[in-house]
């Protein structure tokens, strides 16, 4: 009974408490988003750089490379020598290594040139292939190009067609004779990996070097292989190998490693602090959600005053009218928890769709298991901000109110 | 069931003055017993009323009810003594306006344990029914008229099968018609359950009804407010 008649006395006041129930809701949005969207971008983040053991590349910024190689974001650091992959190749302590050549644009997708061993990279051992073809086969011959699913969708490229490159990044207006380079042709689309390579196009080494000497030198380029790699993926056959790799490199002069976790790690540091930031906002508004809870019932509570005072001459004790006060705050607050969980998977959602749409990254924003902890967090809060309102109908006298 | 001896109930007036809002110098009900309370406006009706049914802490002098001496009794108590003993109806009907007709009379019951939670509905419909508002049930007050809120009213003064039921100028915001029905059910109904009646009212057409009166005199404070109304025109 008590129930529902804190549930008749909210619906006796419609817009105020659903304006409360919103401000609470949208506090919990807040709060939810921040930790589902942290969640997801790092999920997706760690899930990207989880085929790579080690990164090997030219010397500079480790960040700019992990971007570069995992993420086909940002502008190559520059290039190792085909001599250094061949050495890393024939190291006992390398269980494989996959040469990697970024290259030219095609309207905006990155073209990544790269030995077959690419469609090889696993997370683990024994998991499935990074990399999986969906529809026709790997490259075998030169400017034969294998297409992420997001290049193969966005540019509407079915396996046989052809397409041509422009030198550097898209739209960049270099006055190349176009019938001056060879076409690339489509023979196989990647099956979604639902990360960032879904936004490459992958082709042979050699197809890169050619394109690039047909447009620096003209045709039949002398040793193309002078050229090197922009990076090499190295998979260890064991961890204190990679170590000992890892101190070797980054001794010499030559190059760099990095470990993409590391790496990601340190941008995670980066990420955290603007995560802080959010989440100090969302306490923020969670606070004033609570004040505006307190308030709202406060004031409701006054303009109720008469009807406290019946239910008292009915019999009520001072604490069941404090528990009614309470409940109704448990209802209010519950209400606004239960649509900004809701609210805040649906943002969180969104973001995270337009995100891999945009960056492909891939980890899409679930369930979060603190979420009940965040609802009985809310509610305590609610609770707790019933406090001055309801404590105020513990006290309120009864004989002067009766007949107002 | 009622006896008062020497009550007086003083307010704090403004600016530090004391109002004597209650003289009873003695007043005796016994149980089922109903009886009408009379005197002029002020004479400190509503108070008696309050102080009876536990609303107000009397001041000086004795107030024992239903075998309760409400002077030496916590506020906690008092509220388990008015769910338990007292039936309460007011001039201005005082439903509760989010709550069914139904509901109202099922909001007495949920604070007392006269009526089993189970049996509540369908007590709360026979009484309904009592003051012939059987097809009224799930009407809201705002849905109701006067005297089909005072009706409602009545029924949830006699939910928890109270001991006493004390009306305060229960027919003073009806029309005769429904002041005569009003008057009828509430003293039925009481007389059905047992239950003293005592009814505080300045109508002649309510206190006519009642063999048994008992006046309140205007308490003499020092203040003489009868002159105020001599000197309209209107004692
Ligand atoms: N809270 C209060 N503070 C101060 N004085 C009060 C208070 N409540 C009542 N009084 C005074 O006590 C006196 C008795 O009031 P009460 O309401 O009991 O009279 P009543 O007999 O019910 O009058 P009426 O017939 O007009 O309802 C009045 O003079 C009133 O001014
Ligand atoms: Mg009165």
């Amino acid at each position: 009974m008590l129930l529902r008649m804190a549930w008749r006395n909210l619906l006796a006041r419609p817009l105020q408490h659903s304006l409360t129930a919103l401000a609470v809701a949208l506090g919990v949005a807040l709060a939810m988003a921040v930790l589902l969207l942290a969640g997801a971008f790092r999920d997706g983040i760690t899930r990207a750089a989880e085929p790579f053991d080690m990164i090997v590349g030219a010397k500079g910024s480790p960040n700019q490379l992990v971007l570069n190689t995992i993420f086909l974001q940002d502008a190559p650091i520059g290039n190792i020598s085909w001599d250094l992959y061949r050495r890393l190749e024939a190291d006992p302590r390398v269980a494989a290594a996959v040469p990697l050549g970024l290259g030219d644009n095609y309207r905006g997708y990155r073209l990544v040139g790269a030995s077959a061993g690419i469609f090889d990279l696993r997370s683990r051992p024994g998991a499935q292939p990074y990399l999986l073809i969906g529809q026709g086969k790997i490259f075998r011959e030169d400017f034969e190009a294998v297409i992420g699913a997001a290049v193969a969708r966005k540019l509407n490229l079915k396996v046989g067609d052809t397409f041509t490159t422009t030198h550097g990044l898209a739209g960049e207006g270099l006055e190349e004779e176009e019938h001056a380079d060879r076409p690339y042709r489509v023979v196989g689309i990647l099956s979604p990996a639902y990360g960032p390579y879904d936004q490459g196009i992958f082709t042979t080494l050699e197809s890169l070097w050619e394109a690039h000497d047909i447009k620096e030198y003209g045709d039949g380029g002398e040793s193309r292989r002078e050229k090197g790699v922009t990076a090499v993926l190295v998979k260890p056959r064991s961890w204190v190998g990679l170590m000992q790799l890892y101190r070797e490199i980054n001794a010499g002069k030559e190059a760099q490693g990095a470990f993409p976790g590391q790496v990601l790690a340190g941008l995670f540091d980066l990420l955290g602090q603007t995560r802080r930031v959010l989440e100090v906002i969302s306490g923020v508004v969670m606070a004033m959600a609570a004040a505006t809870v307190a308030v709202s019932l406060y004031w409701a509570g006054v303009a109720r005053r008469r009807e406290t005072a019946i239910l008292r001459a009915l019999g009520a004790s001072r604490r069941s009218v404090l528990i009614l006060t309470m409940l109704e705050a448990l209802l209010v607050t519950g209400a606004g928890a239960a649509a900004g969980i809701l609210l805040g998977h649906g943002v969180s959602l969104g973001i995270g769709l337009w995100l891999r749409e945009q960056y492909a990254l891939s980890s899409l924003p679930g369930f979060y298991p603190g979420e009940f902890f965040i609802l009985a967090l809310v509610l305590i809060l609610g609770l707790l901000a019933s406090l001055m309102p309801a404590v105020a109908a513990y006290r309120s006298e009864v004989a002067p109110h009766l007949e107002e | 069931m009622i006896q008062v001896k020497n009550l007086e109930k003083w307010y704090q007036g403004p600016g530090g003055t004391r109002v004597l809002a209650l003289s009873a110098p003695l007043l005796d009900l016994g149980a089922g017993e109903e009886m009408a309370l009379s005197g002029p406006s002020g004479s400190g009706k509503t108070t008696l009323l309050h102080i009876l049914a536990g609303l107000l802490l009397p001041g000086s002098g004795q107030v024992r009810v239903c075998g309760h001496d409400l002077r030496r009794m916590t506020e906690a108590a008092r509220d388990r003594f008015r769910s338990a003993f007292i039936g309460y109806v007011f001039q201005r009907f005082n439903l509760l306006p989010g709550l069914s007709a139904l509901e109202n009379v099922m909001a007495a019951m949920a604070f007392g344990n006269a009526v089993p939670p189970l049996g509540r509905t369908q007590r709360a419909a026979e009484l309904l029914a009592l003051v012939g508002l059987e097809h009224r049930l799930r009407h809201r007050p705002g849905q109701l008229s006067s005297g089909e809120q005072q009706r409602v009213a009545v029924a949830r003064s006699l939910a928890n099968r109270p001991s006493l039921v004390l009306a305060d100028e229960p027919t003073a915001s009806l029309d005769t018609v429904n002041s005569r029905l009003v008057l009828k059910l509430l003293r039925e109904l009481c007389h059905q359950h047992g239950s003293a009646l005592l009814v505080a009212s300045h109508d002649p057409l309510v206190l006519d009804l009642f063999p048994r009166q008992h006046q309140l005199r205007q308490p003499d404070d020092g203040v003489r407010r009868d002159d105020l109304a001599a000197a309209h025109g209107l004692a």
